[in-house]
């Protein structure tokens, strides 16, 4: 947004826009990161915190949501400016959506500390997270600074994640035909796990958004999969 | 045959068929149209050339050079140089004398006839000469004195030495004192001095326009002084302040018949009017600019109203936006803005009433003036009622003077017009 | 909600909120005829002080017949009669006793098609405070002409040609010169009668960000065809349609819900 537009007032409008916007991202982001925090340190209270903070994102999305309508309705943007308002309305959405999982991530959360969880072998759930925020990390800055390049690079870095869940679900589903107690733990975990993995598709739903806020074109070329969970039958 | 909206591609075809006609048609218009300027500029051109070979000797006559005795005692007998001194003079026997010690005429019928070749005015000039320069006493100095009108037309060649002597008007014997006066190269054909400084005259080679002039001048100043105020404010008070309604309509149409009326009328109204009933003097200018007045005033009014109108609707709406009172709205935009129009249409009353005879005719600026008016209650005539007069005069010199006096006119007119376009572009240049 | 299912003919009431809390000016019951013609049929609206509303709706709809009310330049229309009652900070404007030259020096009018005086750009703005004295002496009148020409952000552009005409300046200047020549008179409320219409749209943008910030400091009332000014520049707005008012309300909410069906119509460019 280096050139104003004469009106001031409509900068004024798109500023709100934009920053309201950030503030659900981070406000996402923020409740990502305690929630995998959370499931590595079993702090109930935190854990609470997560679960109630997810309201002020509905919040904000609403308001994104209004805004973006009333920006359409009254300014009647064009070129870059409409990009920004329909990839701001998009984005609102997913940052909503990622809040959502990370709500449900610590509901289960909750509920494996009630089962009593401890780590299962060759599962790393806080590390699949830690990569997944840095992804969002990454993608809320190449929004800000309208980084395409390094939306681009988010968007490739989810085949590690996908990896990564195709090689947890074999592993829980091992644990679990090993030791039938263990089912209930690892049908949460396998939820926490797709449910970051979801995040991560999310982040790179964010990366195309920018890449098409940038250039004004959709990224049309397959994104690279490697998720194979829905695709293998476990031994 | 139910016909519908034609295919593009015989649609085409139908306007290139036609395309030529369109053309021809278009070029026989433009033909015409320089047909008819051209005629119009060659009748222009052909008029214009007509008065101006007619006029220009006009303003030109025939001088003799004589050597005049400045003697005081016959010129001035009291020696106080007054009007009554020098009337009492005897100057035009000593121009007679000069005269006659060069053509040398014999006896009585001779002299008499000699005497004539000089125009009457002599003694007025030697009056005059003497008196911007007294120290011309004592001295004998060569004077140029305007010749007799016939000798003039003589000399031009309008009166033939071939035409029997009878049919003549002048006889051999005066022929015989030109020829003579011509060998010493007393005979020169000069620019008139009287035709620009001279008032009416029933000497045609004396007769000049300036009385003619001035009082035109006086008249029209009459004119304008009454109809341009009044015209105008007529027109302000008809466009912005009356209501439309069944009076003003009756009013506006009236004053447009008006613009129509016979300027004969308006004479025959100024006679009854100022004269009859005011008991204003006749044949003077303040009389007829009042007449002149009279029958400019629907053409100013007209146009003043034109102008007006021409006034663009958005600047009084800006200035009432802002809160101006309907007279700072007239006085502020609505007449500068309008004042170039109003001026041209003045103009044209202006210049009709300077070529207007009739109307003054009725009220007796006819008459037959010596003086040059001084002021507007002096009697006076106009150019247009001089050259009237003249024309029908039978000199045969008053002929040039009466395309002489046109060209005056003229020239009257078109540095009235030029002073129009002029002021027009000034005011319109505060853009 | 009801009022969704109302049709023009069996419209009583405009919908939306016609009143507000700190009105400057308000119309009760506005009638205006041109002749036998109705042209505004019942209009009750109030203006709020340091408000800028618009009016929009369809040619014909008697939305500027209805704001030339406001300061009276109907007045010069011999055939228009207004019945009802319009009050400036409670003083009725077609009261007898009221002379319409200081009510126009109190509601300023911008109207459709530029039209400076044929003077300078000086004269131009100084003219309104010359007629009504507004100036003690030239260096007051001076520092009047540059305020006003500052507010609406002409200053820069004109300040070192002020004696040059004013006829001369592009379109969109020429508009902001006669707001200036508006401001500076001091007014309460500025009329606006399309004042872009006859403009390009950078020097319309110019225009509605200078309506946008004088907005803070004067009641304007702005006609307009486009909706998308009126959408832009106002906080409120109210749709006229065949004379009558028939919404009005928060520019955002018009434009975003509509209440009223013709409004919708209108809004959503089926009817027009």
């Amino acid at each position: 947004m280096e050139n104003k537009h004469i009106l001031s007032s409509f900068d004024d409008d798109l500023k709100k826009l934009n920053d309201n916007l950030l503030k659900l991202g981070n406000g996402a982001l923020n409740n990502f990161d305690n929630c995998i925090n959370n499931f590595g340190t079993q702090e109930l209270d935190e854990i609470e915190k997560v679960i109630n903070g997810d309201l002020i994102l509905d919040d904000l999305d609403d308001k994104v949501q209004k805004l973006g309508f009333e920006i359409i309705a009254l300014r009647a943007p064009q070129a870059a400016d409409l990009r920004r308002i329909i990839v701001a309305l998009k984005i609102a959405t997913i940052f909503e959506r990622i809040g959502d999982y990370s709500r449900n991530i610590s509901n289960r959360t909750k509920l494996l500390i009630e089962l009593n969880y401890s780590d299962l072998p060759g599962v790393n759930i806080g590390k699949m997270g830690q990569k997944t925020l840095t992804m969002m990390e990454d993608v809320i800055e190449s929004y800000v600074n309208e980084d395409d390049k390094l939306a681009i690079k988010v968007r490739n870095s989810d085949v590690k994640i996908d990896k990564m869940h195709t090689q947890y679900y074999l592993e829980i589903v091992a644990s679990m035909q090993r030791n039938k107690k263990l089912a209930p733990t690892g049908a949460h975990l396998l939820f926490i796990a797709k449910n970051i993995e979801r995040v991560a598709d999310y982040v790179t739903d964010i990366a195309e958004q920018v890449y098409f806020l940038v250039n004004g074109k959709v990224l049309s070329d397959l994104r690279p999969k490697a998720d194979e969970s829905s695709l293998i039958i476990p031994e | 045959m139910n016909k519908k909206i034609i295919n593009p591609e015989d649609a085409t075809n139908i306007v290139k068929n036609s395309i030529l006609k369109r053309r021809s048609k278009d070029s026989r218009l433009k033909l015409f149209g320089r047909v008819a300027i051209g005629l119009a500029v060659c009748f222009l051109l052909f008029l214009f050339y007509s008065i101006f070979t007619k006029g220009y000797p006009g303003f030109f006559q025939y001088y003799v050079t004589l050597d005049i005795n400045f003697d005081r005692e016959r010129i001035d007998p009291k020696g106080d140089l007054s009007d009554n001194s020098l009337f009492d003079g005897d100057a035009s026997t000593i121009v007679n004398e000069s005269l006659f010690s060069v053509v040398e005429p014999k006896g009585r019928k001779e002299k008499k006839l000699a005497k004539k070749i000089v125009s009457s005015g002599k003694d007025v000039r030697i009056a005059k000469m003497v008196k911007d320069d007294p120290s011309l006493f004592g001295t004998v100095t060569q004077v140029k004195f305007a010749l007799d009108d016939d000798i003039d037309s003589f000399l031009r060649g309008y009166i033939k030495r071939e035409t029997p002597e009878s049919e003549r008007r002048i006889n051999d014997k005066v022929i015989g004192f030109i020829d003579k006066l011509n060998e010493e190269g007393r005979i020169s054909y000069e620019f008139s001095d009287y035709i620009l400084s001279g008032s009416a005259s029933g000497n045609p080679e004396m007769a000049g326009i300036k009385g003619a002039f001035i009082g035109s001048i006086l008249t029209l100043s009459v004119c304008l002084l009454i109809a341009f105020p009044l015209g105008v404010a007529t027109a302000v008070y008809l466009e912005e302040i009356a209501k439309k309604n069944r009076i003003t309509e009756i009013i506006e149409v009236n004053i447009n018949n008006l613009a129509a009326v016979p300027s004969v009328v308006f004479g025959i109204m100024g006679l009854a009017i100022f004269i009859s009933i005011f008991g204003m003097p006749r044949s003077i200018p303040l009389v007829g600019g009042m007449v002149l007045a009279l029958m400019t005033l629907p053409t100013i009014i007209i146009s003043s109203r034109a102008a007006i109108r021409a006034v663009p609707p958005s600047v009084r709406d800006a200035a009432y936006g802002i809160g101006a009172s309907k007279l700072q709205v007239i006085f502020h935009h609505v007449i500068p803005l309008a004042m170039p129009g109003m001026l041209t249409g003045t103009i044209i009353g202006m210049a009709q009433a300077l070529g207007e005879t009739a109307p003054l005719l009725m009220i007796g600026m006819v008459a037959f003036i010596v003086d040059i008016p001084n002021s507007v209650l002096d009697p006076g005539t106009v150019l247009p009622v001089q050259i009237f007069m003249w024309a029908d005069f039978a000199e045969r010199m008053f002929i040039q003077k009466t395309s002489a006096a046109i060209i005056v006119l003229l020239g009257f007119l078109i540095s009235m017009n030029a002073l129009a376009v002029y002021l027009r572009k000034k005011l319109e240049r505060r853009w | 909600m009801n009022s969704k299912k109302n049709d023009l003919k069996s419209l009583e009431l405009t919908v939306g909120d016609v009143f507000s809390k700190n009105a400057r000016l308000k119309a009760r019951n506005v009638n205006v005829f041109y002749g036998e013609n109705k042209a505004i049929d019942n209009v009750t609206i109030d203006i709020g002080s340091k408000e800028v509303i618009s009016f929009i709706g369809p040619s014909g709809c008697g939305k500027s017949t209805f704001l030339r009310c406001f300061n009276r330049m109907n007045d010069t229309i011999d055939s228009c009669v207004i019945q009802g009652e319009i009050t400036i900070d409670e003083e009725n404007i077609y009261d007898k006793k009221i002379d319409v030259v200081p009510l126009r020096a109190r509601i300023g009018m911008v109207f459709q098609k530029p039209n400076p005086f044929p003077k300078s750009i000086y004269d131009n703005v100084a003219y309104g405070p010359r007629i009504h004295g507004l100036s003690d002496n030239k260096e007051h009148l001076d520092n009047i002409v540059e305020e006003a020409l500052k507010r609406a952000g002409l200053w820069k552009e004109v300040s070192d040609r002020l004696s040059s005409p004013g006829t001369g300046l592009s379109g969109g200047q020429q508009q902001r010169l006669c707001i200036a020549r508006a401001i500076a008179v001091s007014p309460e409320v500025i009329l606006m009668d399309e004042p872009c219409s006859a403009l390009d749209p950078i020097a319309t943008a110019k225009i509605e960000e200078l309506i946008h910030e004088l907005g803070n400091e004067y009641s304007i009332v702005i006609v307009t065809h486009s909706m998308q000014q009126a959408a832009r520049v106002s906080k409120r707005t109210a749709y006229f349609h065949l004379g009558k008012l028939i919404e009005v309300g928060k520019t955002k909410e018009i434009f975003t819900s509509p209440k009223h069906n013709q409004t919708e119509a209108y809004i959503s460019g089926k009817i027009g």
